[in-house]
């Protein structure tokens, strides 16, 4: 059977776990490309009581440092990702969390890789991630991840923003993290929000940019370097390079 | 003179200390505050030179009573000047930490009018982040030498990490060069800081007084030093407590004076060289004179200094990668600290062979001269014979080491209103000990071979 799953993260595949066999194979309706063969296709259920159960024993094997890295893996847009993890997670039962460390193995390497992927996504939009200020004093972030980690980065910003309200907008997927009076909250946001956002903020982004230029030794640029840490990809909502030569 | 102005002058004479690390401090953000510290440390940015932008680093003033032969920022020198106000620079700092430009400040300064006026004046910079605006991310503040000792205690309450730089490895290149910053100066001021903060850690509990410790910064090739010289002295810096980071930082000529070398050994390479001895002195238990003997004592521009290490004592080798514990898989070329734990992590889920280590991320392109896998060597049956031999195998490995920054830095274009004080004439660059770079950086062909006669000989 060929389950196709709606909702994103872990706790989709935690909720189908009990259904789910060896046989079986996952994937996200918006990677599941139809083929020819004859396997029967099926759309899974959502029922968050079951996700919370399952979460709760896979837990139990791995403590929540190990929950979490299954989480961030699951976070990435790897079409194969829920079948890397059914299998991790079938093998946990004999190893338990030392088998993250055993990468020399089949059922582990390709779970590695997408965590360690999503991780690095995580920890490079911690620094680039850019806010600007509206009038009201509301901070507002857009950008567009190659995995789906708002609710990895959203944690930070709260522990640092203090009262600050702010909006950290995923264009990709059309979802934002809300962050108002000590609460974060995830919810749709179409993409659009980002067009009648109005900044007040263009002092600093001056400021920001003069530091920026003074920052750079001009005689030992090195583009390949710059595009090695700060893909080009990220640019576009750097305010630090708007106005920047196009082939930088 | 308005405060971007400021922030153009004051920026580009801050590039001289090359440390912006905001690591090491954990720092929550006060209540009601803004901001907090990060442990491992967060890049925000890249510049087009490809280097992490943290923190906002940036002198307080320019303007400096000494006359340091090799300083841009010099009393002699005719450059634009410039100083903040405490509260601008505040609120600037407090702006672009909001929308996630920083992690933090990075103060430094040039000595107006005394060295206890100009601490003040960073201490006002500090209150005021600290005390009123309750800003909790990352600050490092460079220590003014020949201020009063008490400010290191006043500082040290509101910093991340306090610094001073050590400048020269001798108290000879320090009277010739810079005579405010003696050895009698600096050495006593960063045992002090070391002192404090160990005392407050272990006596009170303080976590608060520097978390993020101290750190240093050694300018490499103004003295005729050799690099023993110099990584012995990192040795030393490293034993006082809460040393957490020696810099080094590739002389380049700035200012014609008589008491500087009209040529620079060794340039950028040399300092990414230093670099490589520092991080093993630090994380793999080499010591300076087990790199750096009395027979030999400057680092290989050709090969880096492990695998020199490595070539030097082949009875060390081959290490089975099964058995050997933690610290002998460090001595592996190729092998970092985070190969060594995979490795020894990984070797509890069962016996490794040589087709596992590219997934733990091991480069077996160095290693694999280097070690066994269950008794068997990783190389390659198209792995040419006599690789066995120290000096054919110093040939091949010098033949694969990536391509190291020749290029001096050129300061001239971190201050162009610098470009009056330059020799009319003769050559900028460094003359580039071990450089092999030709025309259009091309590898020189004769270069080249000096080397391969020169490795030949120190391996045979
Ligand atoms: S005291 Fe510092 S700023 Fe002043 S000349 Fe010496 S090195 Fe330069």
């Amino acid at each position: 059977m060929i389950y196709l799953l709606e909702p994103d993260g872990l706790e989709a595949l935690a909720a189908l776990w009990p259904e789910l066999t060896e046989a079986d194979q996952v994937y996200q309706t918006r990677h599941w490309q139809p083929r020819l063969d004859t396997v029967p296709v099926r759309q899974a259920g959502y029922n968050p009581e079951i996700a919370a159960a399952v979460l709760a024993r896979w837990q139990r094997v791995l403590r929540a440092e190990g929950l979490h890295r299954l989480a961030l893996a699951a976070a990435s847009e790897d079409p194969e990702v829920y079948n890397y993890l059914a299998v991790f997670i079938r093998a946990c039962r004999r190893d338990g969390p030392a088998l993250f460390n055993y990468m020399q193995r089949k059922e582990v390497y390709p779970l590695r890789c997408l965590e360690r992927e999503v991780q690095r996504e995580v920890h490079r939009f911690l620094g680039l991630l850019r806010f600007s200020c509206s009038k009201e004093g509301v901070y507002y972030a857009p950008y567009e991840p190659e995995h789906d980690i708002s609710r990895f980065i959203a944690p930070h910003f709260a522990g640092r923003m203090g009262e600050a309200r702010f909006i950290i907008h995923d264009l990709r997927r059309e979802k934002a993290v809300l962050y108002e009076q000590g609460q974060l909250r995830l919810q749709p946001l179409p993409r659009t929000f980002s067009d009648f956002w109005q900044a007040e903020d263009a002092s600093f982004v001056r400021a920001w940019q003069r530091y920026y230029q003074q920052a750079a030794v001009t005689n030992r640029l090195n583009p390949q370097l710059r595009r090695k840490n700060m893909p080009k990809k990220y640019w576009a909502y750097l305010s630090e390079l708007w106005g920047a030569a196009p082939d930088a | 003179m308005d405060v971007v102005d400021k922030l153009g002058i004051l920026a580009a004479a801050a590039k001289y200390d090359v440390s912006c690390s905001s690591s090491g401090s954990t720092r929550a953000r006060p209540s009601g505050g803004l901001g907090q510290a990060f442990s491992a440390g967060i890049c925000h940015s890249w510049t087009a030179d490809g280097r992490c932008v943290s923190l906002l680093k940036v002198l307080f003033t320019n303007q400096c009573i000494y006359d340091c032969a090799y300083c841009i920022n010099r009393r002699s020198n005719d450059i634009p000047r410039a100083a903040f106000e405490p509260a601008e620079l505040t609120a600037l700092v407090m702006g672009l930490y909001r929308r996630n430009f920083i992690e933090g400040l990075f103060l430094s300064s040039a000595v107006a009018v005394s060295p206890d006026r100009t601490m003040e004046q960073l201490w006002q910079v500090l209150r005021l982040l600290r005390e009123r605006e309750r800003f909790g991310g990352y600050i490092h503040v460079k220590l003014i030498p020949g201020s009063d000792p008490r400010w290191i205690t006043i500082i040290g309450h509101l910093a991340d990490r306090l610094s001073i730089n050590a400048e020269l490895p001798t108290e000879a290149g320090l009277k010739r060069l810079a005579p405010a910053k003696s050895q009698a100066i600096t050495l006593p001021a960063i045992r002090q800081i070391g002192r404090l903060s160990q005392q407050l850690q272990d006596n009170r509990g303080e976590p608060g007084f520097l978390p993020a410790g101290q750190s240093t910064q050694l300018i490499v090739g103004a003295t005729a030093d050799n690099d023993r010289t110099i990584l012995l002295h990192s040795q030393s810096l490293y034993r006082v407590p809460r040393m957490k980071r020696v810099y080094y930082s590739a002389y380049v000529p700035l200012n014609q004076d008589p008491r500087l070398p009209a040529r620079v050994e060794g340039g950028l390479r040399r300092e990414h060289r230093l670099y490589q001895g520092d991080w093993l002195l630090r994380f793999y238990r080499f010591s300076a004179d087990e790199l750096l003997p009395v027979q030999y004592p400057d680092l290989l521009p050709e090969l880096d200094p492990k695998t020199v290490w490595a070539l030097r004592h082949p009875a060390f080798f081959p290490v089975e990668i099964n058995r050997a514990d933690y610290w002998q898989l460090l001595r592996v070329p190729g092998i970092g600290p985070t190969g060594a734990q995979r490795i020894t992590a990984a070797r509890r889920g069962g016996s490794l062979k040589a087709e596992d280590l590219p997934r733990l991320r091991i480069v077996l392109k160095r290693a694999r001269y280097f070690i066994t896998c269950g008794g068997r060597s990783p190389m390659a049956p198209a792995d040419p014979a006599g690789l066995n031999r120290p000096d054919l195998l110093a040939l091949r490995l010098a033949a694969e080491e990536p391509a190291l920054p020749d290029r001096q830095q050129d300061f001239f274009s971190l201050y162009p209103e610098m470009g009056l004080l330059q020799p009319a004439s003769g050559p900028r660059q460094a003359s580039g000990r071990g450089t092999g770079q030709g025309v259009a950086g091309l590898p020189d062909p004769d270069r080249r071979q000096q080397e391969a006669e020169r490795l030949r000989d120190l391996f045979a």
